[in-house]
């Protein structure tokens, strides 16, 4: 169905009433669905992202992204939908925090819980929730079977002091192209260079086909972001991801981009083995890696800067503002291949804010 | 009041009648039922000089082969050590009288009431037990009474280790010299490649940490050249005699795991040479040194000044201060440091 190659449901009891499960297994005839009460191993062996599990999840819907104090941080804030994601990419970080629930897991309570979320930005009307759903899954992969969008984007596009920004690696836009909702909704692609996307992001669209989407997407009157994340050095990557800058420039109105970010490829230690067992030809890790301040693996300093200073002035010669960031970097890393730094994590989401306030000007409408 | 009849096993081996038998109609090998590996005999010899053999073995005969030790390998090994000629003990005589595999756990459970068995000596007794219990019992039953993970990849792994593993290696596994992250990371690779890992980390001796750093090189390295790990140590000549005779195996295993790390993480090496190269030239005075941050990824690099007191301090700053090109020092890959 739409893409998704769902095999077998697994519901919760305490899943089973609500109106988000009742519309998924409507979408799924034929499926057949399992209750959770059975012995745990029963799909040990079979494809996690095969079987649907549908929770109710008692955390917290929002929650800031958990970034990490030695690197500066852009304080989005991630509106937990569902947990693992059917895209295959080797890089994935999901794959180590879901290595026991390789499930897809949709959170069905949503419409339930989205009311505490809503009044949590309402009562700060002062302060700017740029709010994500793609952290823990792809933001669009689903909504076809999960309708997300029909539920979010009027709420958000409602509120003066909130951003939404559903980031994807897919097509899936027929649902929110046919929304009448533009207002402080952000669709964003996360890109990267055709031979990496070919070769390291199993299921999902190719550069050119996420551009296109993100094209119709602009025309429709959607306001764009971008992420250069994972970037991945190799040989002919400075090639590589000048392809896919052409590619933007032929299709994209650069003004109407509300920011790209850049990050390099970094993982907890406890990826690596997993990317050798599931991905055992992938070449992400080929790279030279130190640890990070943060315990993560990321590539060595200088590797890392000459990555964002290249892709940046590719991006800059196409055009001057942009909205360029980094992700999780640190301030002499922003110094040397940006030319300059917010310095910290609150300098970073007040230039964020600003951007926010530049293409929403406040009045819900692109400035 | 305890019952002899409470015992799960049947088998009376203690009414068995003691009688002598011959030394050389024994067998040199552990065989089917023992389990001892890496021991030293030494203190058995000793006792058994000064008191005399205490507990007589238990061995059992077989039609056609050599007489098998079903409890006190190293008894049996101690007193032919000793020349003696032969030994008392109880003999089963008759198959009947006790399968093998009561005899394997009578010699396994002898063992675990008195000692700790080395890693080696778990791979001997699994590798055993797999000839008559089902895998998953010995997963589930066997692995735990043995302090293992009971999962099966572990079982594997220690199966391996006792069918494939040559004696070199397997000491150097019986004296805990390789860690348990070492197993597991070499429990996911081929065994070809894994002898031949093990190998150079028993020849160089490398300490745990080492090990991990030379296991996840190797193994990158693998990945990177797209060349098999066999091929990779090869082509490295990591062989001991092919090293610097003139220095030590602490060195030796420190200039192998530099050479490798220089072939996997170039840029890294190359900066950290460029920038203790830069610290040199200043020639700094004794008492002071710099240093970069691990991997240069923190943002400030450190000074240590070693000083008596206040007055000494300033006239070590002073010092510092008179030194040419310490303004010039700055991270090895921003042009001339």
């Amino acid at each position: 169905m739409n893409g998704l190659h769902i095999r077998r449901v697994v519901l919760d009891k305490d899943a089973s009433s609500y109106a988000l499960t009742r519309q998924i297994l409507a979408g799924l005839p034929g499926v057949p669905v399992h209750s959770s009460g059975l012995d745990p191993h029963l799909f040990d062996g079979e494809p996690g992202k095969e079987t649907l599990h549908l929770q109710h999840y008692k955390g917290d819907f929002l929650k800031p992204c958990p970034g990490t104090r030695e690197y500066i941080c852009c304080g989005y804030q991630i509106l937990n939908l569902a947990a693992n994601c059917p895209l295959d990419c080797s890089y994935c970080i999901l794959q180590s925090y879901f290595v026991n629930q390789p499930s897809l897991r949709v959170f069905v309570n949503l419409e339930e819980q989205l009311p505490d979320v809503l009044q949590l930005i309402d009562s700060q009307p002062g302060r700017i929730f740029r709010v994500g759903t793609g952290e823990f899954t792809d933001s669009l992969a689903l909504d076809p079977m999960t309708h997300w969008s029909d539920m979010l984007l009027p709420q958000f596009s409602r509120r003066k002091n909130a951003i939404l920004e559903l980031k994807t690696k897919t097509t899936r836009i027929s649902r929110v192209l046919a929304s009448g909702y533009r207002d402080r909704i952000i669709l964003s692609w996360s890109l990267n260079g055709p031979w990496i996307s070919a070769k390291e992001e199993k299921g999902a669209a190719s550069i050119e086909k996420r551009v296109e989407a993100a094209r119709q997407c602009q025309s429709e009157g959607f306001i764009l972001g971008f992420h250069f994340d994972p970037l991945v050095p190799y040989p002919g990557w400075r090639d590589d991801y000048a392809r896919t800058v052409e590619l933007l420039d032929r299709r994209i109105d650069p003004g109407r981009i509300i920011w790209i970010s850049m990050g390099s490829f970094r993982f907890m230690p406890a990826l690596k083995p997993i990317i050798r067992r599931r991905h055992p030809t992938s070449s992400v890790l080929n790279g030279e890696f130190i640890i990070g301040l943060d315990g993560k693996m990321r590539y060595f300093k200088p590797i890392r800067i000459e990555l964002y200073h290249v892709i940046r002035h590719l991006l800059e010669a196409w055009h001057p503002d942009l909205g360029l960031y980094l992700c999780m970097e640190s301030d002499e890393v922003w110094r040397s291949s940006m030319g300059w730094s917010p310095k910290t994590s609150s300098g970073l989401r007040e230039y964020l804010d600003q951007r926010v306030v530049k293409f929403f000007n406040g009045t819900g409408q692109p400035a | 009041m305890w019952d002899t009849g409470d015992i799960m096993n049947p088998y009376r081996v203690s009414e068995i009648p003691l009688q002598e038998v011959a030394l050389d109609d024994i067998g040199d090998a552990p065989g089917p039922f023992c389990m001892s590996f890496g021991f030293d005999l030494e203190p058995l010899i000793s006792s058994i000089k000064t008191v005399g053999l205490i507990n007589p073995p238990i061995l059992r005969s077989d039609p056609g082969q050599k007489i098998a030790v079903v409890a006190g390998y190293r008894r049996i090994k101690a007193l032919k050590s000793l020349n003696a000629v032969s030994t008392p003990c109880r003999l089963i005589e008759r198959h009947d009288d006790m399968p093998p595999l009561e005899c394997l756990l009578l010699n396994l459970y002898d063992n675990l009431s008195t000692r700790r068995l080395n890693d080696v000596e778990k791979g001997m007794v699994l590798s055993r037990l797999s000839a008559f219990v089902p895998r998953q019992e010995i997963v589930t039953q066997y692995m735990p009474l043995l302090g293992l993970s009971p999962n099966e990849k572990c079982l594997l792994f220690f199966l391996e280790m006792e069918t494939h593993f040559d004696v070199k290696i397997k000491t150097f596994v019986s004296e805990g010299r390789l860690s348990w992250r070492a197993v597991k990371m070499l429990s996911d690779i081929d065994a070809a490649s894994r002898a031949g890992l093990l190998r150079v980390i028993s020849e160089l001796m490398l300490n745990i940490n080492q090990q991990l750093q030379f296991i996840d090189y190797i193994v990158d390295l693998s990945f990177i050249e797209k060349n098999p790990i066999p091929w990779i140590l090869s082509e490295l000549d990591l062989d001991r005699n092919h090293l610097d005779k003139n220095t030590n195996r602490p060195q030796q295993a420190k200039a192998v795991l530099n050479r490798i790390k220089t072939r996997r993480n170039p840029s890294i090496v190359k900066a950290e040479k460029k920038f203790s190269r830069a610290v040199i030239n200043l020639n700094l005075p004794d008492g002071i040194l710099i240093s970069a941050p691990p991997f240069f990824e923190g943002e400030h690099y450190r000074l240590e000044i070693l000083f008596r007191e206040g007055e000494d301090l300033k006239n070590r700053l002073q010092e510092l201060l008179r030194i040419q090109g310490l303004d010039k020092l700055r991270n090895p890959w921003d042009g001339t440091s």
